[in-house]
Order: C-alpha cells, then sequence, then structure tokens
C-alpha cells in the first residue's frame, strides 16, 4: 500500500506512460467519514468509514480508458494501468480531445481543512445533533428526522504534462426535518447547513428553523390555478438560477448543442438585475478548492453581467474543444466518470429592493422557500411542484398551497426577473439575493 | 473471503447483540457515445468490508476498502463504538427479528457472460444505436448512448446463523435525443435494463429502437405547448410505473412507517384508494431490472402484495420493520455498494391489471391528457405530495387522441389520485427500468402496470 496518495498518483502515471499510454491522468482520494442519522426525534445509528478511490484516464493518441479502484497497493496499480491502457487501445479516437491540462499558479484558499472538526468524535456530533433535534421539538406532537454527516479527504492529481497538486479538506453537514401533525393535517419544516469548519456548524439554527416553518406549513390548501407572481426566498433564488445558468452557461452543453445560450455568449439572456459570479476561491466555502478535478488552478469567473452572458465555464475539454479559455470548473463527484465542467459557489448581486418590498408589492402571487426550481432535464420547459409555498394576496403572505405547480420557459423565468433584495444570503460561500419572477402559469387542485 | 468473515464475527465479543459483516466485490464497464464520438470507455473494480451491530437498541456502522482478513475484526470494533455512541441518543431500543436465517450460495445463471464480451462490441452496440437515433434528423442537435454491465459477488453473514453468498449480473443500455429548432429544445430517452446477461442486450434492436426514439424527438418539435391546471389524464405504462413508485411504493417502505414519515403510518388493512387498484412489488421476477434472490441483510427476497383491491395489504420490510410491525421479513433491504448501510428498498413495482382498452379509457375520461414515456419524478412521502414528468403525450378531445404535447410534469397528492383511479387498462408492462435514489444510494428498480385513467389531476405546463 502507497500511504502517500500524491505518490501514488505519481507511480500510477509513470506505470501508465510504461505501459505505453501517450498520455495520463492520475487522481486519488482517501478519507473518513462519520455520520448519524434522527429518527423520530432520538438517534437511530452512527456509521464511520474509510477508504481509498484511484482512478487513471489514460490516452494512446486521442483514444481514453478510464478505469477506477478502491485499492491502492502496487497490484491494484498494475490492474488499473492494465485495464486503462487496454481499454485506450480498444477505443476509437476522440475528434474533440486535445490533450490534458498543464499546470498553473494555485492561489491559495483559507478556511479549507479544521483540524479541530478532523479530530471530532462520534459522541460529540451525537451530543451537538440531539440539541438540534431538542431545538426542534418544540412542540408535543412534534417528530424531528435527519442526521450529520463529517468527511475528511485527501485529493491529489497527477498528469503526464506536469500537474501535481494536492489538497486537504473537511466538511460537515445537517439537516433537521420536523413533522408536526395536527389530526389529518402535518407541517413540514426544514432547514440545513454545509460548512467547513467546527464552529460553524449550528444545530440549535437548524432546529429552532425547521419547526418554526413546519408550524407555518401546516393548513396548507390548494389553490385557483392561473397566472402568478413568484417571490423566491434567498436559498430558492440560488440554487434556481445556477440550475438554469448552470445548464445554459456549461461550456459542455454548448459543446454538444443543448445549451439553451450556446449562442448568447456576450448577449442579454435575461432581465439587467441579474449578475452572477462563480468564486471558488471564497475562504471557508462549501464547494471552495486550489484546484479543480484536473487540477487547474480554480479562479473567480464572471457568469452573468446585468443579464449578459459573460462565461461559458468549463474544463480543458471543452476549452479546447471551443477555443475558449480553460476556467477551471471541471468536477468529478464519481471518479468513475471523466470530469464535466460545473459551478462552485454561486454568488449572485443584490438589487434594490427591500424582501418585505418583494411580498407587499406582489398583488397576486407565491411566496417560495426551500425549493429549486429548474428545466426539465435538457430542455427549455420548467415544470416544477411547489414544495413550499405561500399565497401572495394583495401584499400579504396568506396561507401555505399544496399541490400546486408552475410552468413557465427558461427563457420566460429569466426575462421577467423584476425585482431583486438588497439582502443577501450567504450559506459558506453560496451567496445570493430573493428575486421577483412575473407571469408564471400556476396549476393547483382546487 | 466468508470465512474470514465468519471468523471475525465467532472471535467478537458481542454478548449476544445482532451484527451481520458483508463482503462486496462489483467489477463494471461502461461506454459512452455522444454525437459520434466514443466519448468515455470505464472499467471499474471496486471491494470492502462492511460491519453493522445493533448494541444497546442502537445501530452502528462502519465500512473499509481494506479487505485483509483482520479489516472484518477492525470494522466491527469501530461498529459497536459508534453504536455504543448512538446508544446515549436513542428513545427506543430498536430490534431485529431473531427467528430467520437463511444459508445459501446464489450461482447468477445468463445466457451470455457480459464480462466475455469484447470491449469493441460493446462500443459498437452503443455506436449503432446512437447513429440511428442521430439518423432521424438534423434537428436533433444531441444524441448519446450509454451501455453498461456490471457484476457483483455480496457475502453476508449474521449473528442469527445466516450464511448468504451472492452473484449477480446488470446490463443496461439506454439513449437519450434532445431536439432543437429556435427556443425550442425537447428532451426524450428510453432503453432496457436486465439482471440477466448480455443477451438482453443482443435482443435490442438498436436500429428500430434508434429510429423510434428519434423520431419522438423530431415529432415533439412541431407539437403543442402542454396545458396547464386540473384535467383528466391517461396514463401510459411507463408513467403508472413511475407514478406507483413514487407515489405510492416509497409510502410503503416500512422504514418511513417507522419513522412516522409514510402517509400510509397506520393504515395496514384500511382502503387506500379505488377497489380496481391492486400493487405488488416482486424481486423474483427472473431478469427484470429491480431482481434479486437475496437481500444485503442476507433475507430471502419474496414478493410483496402492497396493495389489494384498495385495502393496503402490508409493507416492504428489512429486518429491523418486521420485528416492529411483527411482519414477516420480505428480503427488502438493500444497500449500494459495501460503504452504504442498508434500507428499506423497492424492487420491481407494477399496478395489476384490469379489464379496459386504452380507446375505452379515452372515451370515460372524454376530455383530458394522454401522457406517455416518465421521465422520472420524486415524492415527498411525508406529506404525500409527488411529481412525475412525461416526455410527450396527446390531448384526448371528446373521447378521442387529439394532437401532440410536448415534455410536461403532472402532481398529486398519493392518496387522492389513487381514490381517484377510474379505469384500469388489461395489459400490464414491467419493463421501465430506473435508478431509485434514497438516503444518497441509488439501486436499480423497474415499475410499471396497465394505462390508467385518473381524473382531476394537476398538469404544469406553460400553455393555456
Amino acid at each position: 500500500m502507497i500511504e502517500d496518495i500524491l505518490e501514488l498518483c505519481a507511480y500510477t502515471v509513470k506505470v501508465a506512460e510504461r505501459a505505453g499510454a501517450t498520455e495520463a491522468e492520475a487522481v486519488a482520494r482517501k478519507g473518513r467519514q462519520a455520520s448519524v442519522d434522527v429518527e423520530r426525534s432520538a438517534i437511530k445509528s452512527s456509521s464511520g468509514g474509510e477508504g481509498i478511490q484511484l482512478a487513471l484516464r489514460a490516452y494512446v493518441g486521442k483514444a481514453m480508458g478510464l478505469a477506477f479502484t478502491t485499492r491502492g497497493d502496487r497490484e491494484a496499480i498494475e490492474e488499473v494501468v492494465d485495464l486503462a491502457v487496454s481499454l485506450a487501445r480498444s477505443n476509437q479516437q476522440d475528434p474533440n480531445y486535445e490533450r490534458l491540462p498543464e499546470p498553473g499558479p494555485y492561489q491559495s484558499v483559507e478556511g479549507l481543512y479544521d483540524r479541530e472538526l478532523a479530530n471530532l468524535e462520534a459522541s460529540k456530533l451525537i451530543e451537538m445533533v440531539l440539541e438540534g433535534v431538542r431545538a426542534a421539538s418544540s412542540r408535543p406532537d412534534t417528530n424531528v428526522s435527519g442526521g450529520a454527516g463529517l468527511a475528511m479527504e485527501e485529493e491529489a492529481i497527477v498528469n503526464s504534462n506536469g500537474i501535481r497538486a494536492f489538497q486537504e479538506t473537511t466538511g460537515i453537514f445537517g439537516v433537521l426535518e420536523v413533522k408536526i401533525s395536527a389530526g389529518d393535517d402535518a407541517g413540514i419544516g426544514s432547514d440545513y447547513f454545509g460548512v467547513r469548519s467546527l464552529s460553524k456548524a449550528d444545530f440549535v439554527r437548524i432546529g429552532s428553523e425547521a419547526a418554526n416553518k413546519a408550524e407555518r406549513n401546516l393548513g396548507s390548501k390548494k389553490i385557483e390555478s392561473g397566472e402568478y407572481s413568484i417571490v423566491l426566498d434567498q436559498r430558492t433564488t440560488g440554487k434556481t438560477l445556477s440550475s438554469i445558468i448552470g445548464f445554459g452557461a456549461d461550456a459542455y452543453t454548448v459543446m454538444l448543442g443543448t445549451s439553451y445560450f450556446k449562442d448568447k455568449l456576450n448577449h442579454l439572456i435575461g432581465a439587467e438585475l441579474i449578475t452572477m459570479i462563480d468564486n471558488p476561491l471564497h475562504p471557508g466555502g462549501i464547494a471552495s478548492g486550489i484546484f479543480d478535478a484536473e487540477g487547474t488552478p480554480r479562479q473567480m469567473t464572471p457568469i452573468v453581467e446585468k443579464g449578459i452572458l459573460k462565461t461559458f465555464f468549463s474544463d480543458s475539454y471543452t476549452a479546447n474543444k471551443l477555443k475558449i479559455r480553460n476556467t477551471g470548473h471541471a468536477s468529478r463527484p464519481d471518479l468513475r466518470s471523466k470530469p464535466h465542467p460545473d459551478l462552485t459557489n454561486t454568488q449572485i448581486g443584490p438589487g434594490d429592493s427591500s424582501l418585505e418590498e418583494l411580498v407587499r408589492e406582489t398583488r397576486k402571487g407565491l411566496y417560495i422557500y426551500d425549493s429549486g426550481i429548474g428545466p426539465m432535464a435538457g430542455t427549455t420547459v420548467i415544470s416544477s411542484m411547489v414544495d413550499f409555498g405561500f399565497l401572495i394576496d394583495n401584499g400579504e403572505i396568506k396561507h401555505p398551497v399544496k399541490n400546486t405547480m408552475l410552468g413557465t420557459t427558461v427563457f420566460d423565468f429569466l426575462k421577467n426577473v423584476d425585482m431583486v433584495s438588497r439582502e443577501l444570503l450567504d450559506e459558506s460561500g453560496q451567496i445570493s439575493p430573493s428575486i421577483r419572477v412575473n407571469r408564471v402559469k400556476v396549476a393547483s387542485g382546487a | 473471503m466468508i470465512e474470514d468473515l465468519r471468523k471475525a464475527l465467532d472471535s467478537a465479543e458481542l454478548y449476544n447483540e445482532f451484527a451481520d459483516l458483508r463482503y462486496v466485490e462489483a467489477r463494471s464497464t461502461s461506454v459512452l457515445v455522444r454525437n459520434g464520438v466514443v466519448e468515455q470507455t470505464s472499467r471499474t473494480l471496486t471491494r470492502g468490508i462492511a460491519a453493522r451491530v445493533l448494541v444497546d437498541g442502537a445501530w452502528g456502522f462502519y465500512s473499509t476498502s481494506d479487505v485483509r482478513a483482520e479489516s472484518a475484526m477492525s470494522a466491527l470494533k469501530l461498529a459497536v463504538k459508534m453504536a455504543k455512541a448512538a446508544s446515549r441518543g436513542i428513545r427506543e431500543k430498536a430490534e431485529v427479528l431473531r427467528d430467520r436465517t437463511f444459508r445459501e450460495t446464489v450461482h447468477a445463471r445468463v445466457g451470455v457472460d457480459p464480462r466475455q464480451v469484447h470491449i469493441e462490441e460493446k462500443i459498437k452496440v452503443a455506436a449503432d444505436f446512437e447513429r440511428n437515433i442521430r439518423s432521424v434528423d438534423k434537428r436533433i442537435v444531441s444524441s448519446s448512448v450509454s451501455v453498461r454491465d456490471s457484476s457483483k459477488i455480496e457475502a453476508v453473514i449474521n449473528t442469527l446463523g445466516s450464511e448468504v453468498h451472492s452473484e449477480s449480473f446488470y446490463v443496461s443500455i439506454f439513449g437519450s435525443a434532445t431536439s432543437s429548432e429556435g427556443t425550442l429544445t425537447q428532451n426524450v430517452s428510453d432503453g432496457i435494463a436486465s439482471t440477466g446477461g448480455w443477451e438482453a442486450i443482443e435482443k435490442f434492436d438498436t436500429t428500430e429502437k434508434g429510429v423510434q426514439l428519434g423520431t419522438r424527438a423530431r415529432d415533439l418539435l412541431s407539437a403543442s405547448p402542454p396545458p396547464s391546471g386540473k384535467m383528466n389524464v391517461v396514463m401510459d405504462p411507463s408513467l403508472v410505473g413511475v407514478y406507483i413508485h413514487e407515489a405510492f411504493g416509497h409510502a410503503a417502505e416500512a422504514d418511513a412507517v417507522k419513522a412516522g414519515m409514510s402517509v400510509l403510518a397506520g393504515k395496514l388493512g384500511k382502503k387506500v384508494g379505488s377497489e380496481m387498484i391492486s400493487v405488488y412489488d416482486d424481486p423474483t421476477i427472473p431478469g427484470a431490472a429491480g431482481s434479486f434472490k437475496f437481500d444485503s441483510e442476507g433475507t430471502r427476497a419474496i414478493k410483496r402484495t402492497i396493495v389489494k383491491g384498495g385495502i393496503l395489504e402490508g409493507y416492504l420490510n428489512s429486518l429491523e420493520t418486521a420485528a416492529w410491525l411483527k411482519a414477516e421479513p420480505n428480503g427488502a433491504a438493500r444497500a449500494m455498494d459495501f460503504s452504504s448501510i442498508p434500507i428499506v428498498r423497492m424492487s420491481n413495482t407494477f399496478v395489476a391489471s384490469g379489464d379496459m382498452e386504452l380507446e375505452e379509457m379515452f372515451e370515460l375520461v372524454k376530455d383530458g391528457v394522454y401522457l406517455i414515456k416518465s421521465y422520472g419524478g420524486y415524492v415527498d412521502p411525508a406529506r404525500g405530495q409527488f411529481l412525475f414528468s412525461a416526455q410527450g403525450g396527446y390531448m384526448i378531445r371528446n373521447g378521442r387522441l387529439g394532437e401532440s404535447i410536448q415534455n410536461v410534469s403532472m402532481s398529486g397528492m398519493t392518496l387522492e389520485v389513487l381514490e381517484k383511479t377510474i379505469g384500469v387498462g388489461k395489459k400490464v408492462e414491467i419493463e421501465f427500468p430506473g435508478i431509485c435514489g434514497k438516503g444518497g444510494q441509488s439501486v436499480a428498480v423497474s415499475s410499471g402496470g396497465p394505462n390508467l385513467a385518473v381524473r382531476d389531476i394537476v398538469v404544469g405546463g406553460r400553455g393555456a
């Protein structure tokens, strides 16, 4: 077993080159995880695990073979190299492929690793979760579920063009869901966090928030179908704009021709009120990092400026094909697959309205929170369920809604944003205001 | 390996507490062809050990990719440590059913072992299917096909005496097509999956299926925008599959019931839908994508009756939920891989047949929509609210099929929708495979049924 994963990657690349690979890239991740599950307002289980993952991309000319293993010994390396190189030899040449990325200067990012979190015992995590459960149990008929997890990970990337990168990260998340039963009615509320340091993990806050939301969610009703304005809370705004703009500005979908923004670079794609950057260098950001999944330096990238699309975010494959700058957005949540571009910490600019004004100036609308609205896979159609929402009637929030859907298109959605709040929510580097979107079709069961 | 696990379990000081050890070894090959380019070929080899214990009424779990003999003992000790920590926060002690043991070795019998099929053949199948999709029309701006096969060995032993060694296979081929014209983009997909061998892929007609998929993608460009509002709906078997999986199946998973997070909690023996509705989950269907012989707790998997004639008959159980419900364990605890704890999951879920022809259902509905080909969906089992999507469909006008409509979603409340079923078709199809996600774990499932007619469903389109 090669314990140092940077050396493990370097050795794997060397063996691959010796076996005939013209280019090679090895990625290794080694880590430990612990988690706690909550059921019926009590602890149900505690889990832990440790392991190593090693993936090799080997190229013979422009043909690629990828192999993956959960071992880090020399025998496994030989096997992985043999599999990847033989796949590459059997494979057809990929005309879109140019070459693996070159090394570049890395910027330091504060707050990616927290020693206190790395040394946290399972028993301490359980105590913290129980504090959250107590905060969530505001009524006797409360049922709290959810859990928490923490992870410590080392990641190394070495390629045959000279990239040699290593980073160590920690992370902890918590999620608590509260169900309040009142006869045939049920109020559901949940809250969560995902942070990189123990001092920012606040289970009591999410417990209290989840309980408040569940209480407010009681008495949900179906509403009349029709055309409504929708006011999205900050979390929903962040998720929704990241999803809509994230698909359209992804250099991979542009390359495939499936992006609805493929011919919109430096053109208006929506209301001038929308500005969004991607910032993987945000200190302590949950998606922050020194380098991307290919070892390319991370960098801040403007995506949309006053409604104008500024960048197709890319990895080396798409950047080379489209002949654009590699923005260092390679993402590889699963090492079994090759990287693809993805956003990191999206940060949406503020507007000049207050949160209160967004609701007060809405005659017939829905206030949607803790949700994500996105296009149906690969299309321009938005057809989403309102998971959590309230009816707005003449500027006032009324009752929660149920069995309610909304329908629009990505173009209409972005065009019809007419108010943006000045108040921003910063959740570990994901920064967002609230927005209002007009003229959305709403269907409900009333 | 099973001997190493047994030695570790026998020598652990567990004081009559329940424990199990699992060893999982999996290999897979996948090919992805997109727009005429072989974008990825990959092979994976994973293996690891998981220890699970129930100590002082709390669960502890530990997994490791280190498979040396001493690792099993080390994982057991760490699992005990986790359980002891957890036991300080429990309210009532969990238990498992202790009077069922299984000792069996399952050899997968397949016609053609996918591991013996050369990678070039797999690339050829994927490339043929992809080329046929794309050949239909220039407005198909992107098409892709993935071909995947995997083999898995799962060995489970526990302190009750169970010792099960299972071998299984999985093969799949899926294609997707995106058509675009002006500002309109539509997407369709289709494919098959099987727990049989490579012969399932050989039977798949890449020419016919490719042209069908491409044609559907092309035709959606001239279809009408879908309607919006409450309307009568006829669902095709693929949509019925997603409907019964998402809307009902998840609520019938007994861990959700035990957690108090299912709308079906407390409804055993009660009416939960129209008397025309019967629902089953059957992991024993040979070759079906969600089939398996033993679950990840080493319990034999059997066919489960969930609803019969509108009455809730049973839930899907693990050893823990069976003990809690005083029910038979039915082998529904599945783990995605060695690093995942077994949780209650579906297999092949379907609605049983009725007595109506499709045309009769259109007449019954009179005005509404006929939705075809599912896109997947999701559910909030605590509130019973669900959404699922169709790749397209047709308007039903005056009891006849009208114009075609584009991609659209529909939503409803689980129990309300089952109540509102007004017609059940004759022919059951359970050939709609998918990957179901729950608790961060993805497992292969399939679902289906006959055509169903339901009144007053909320359809969320962007048209009038």
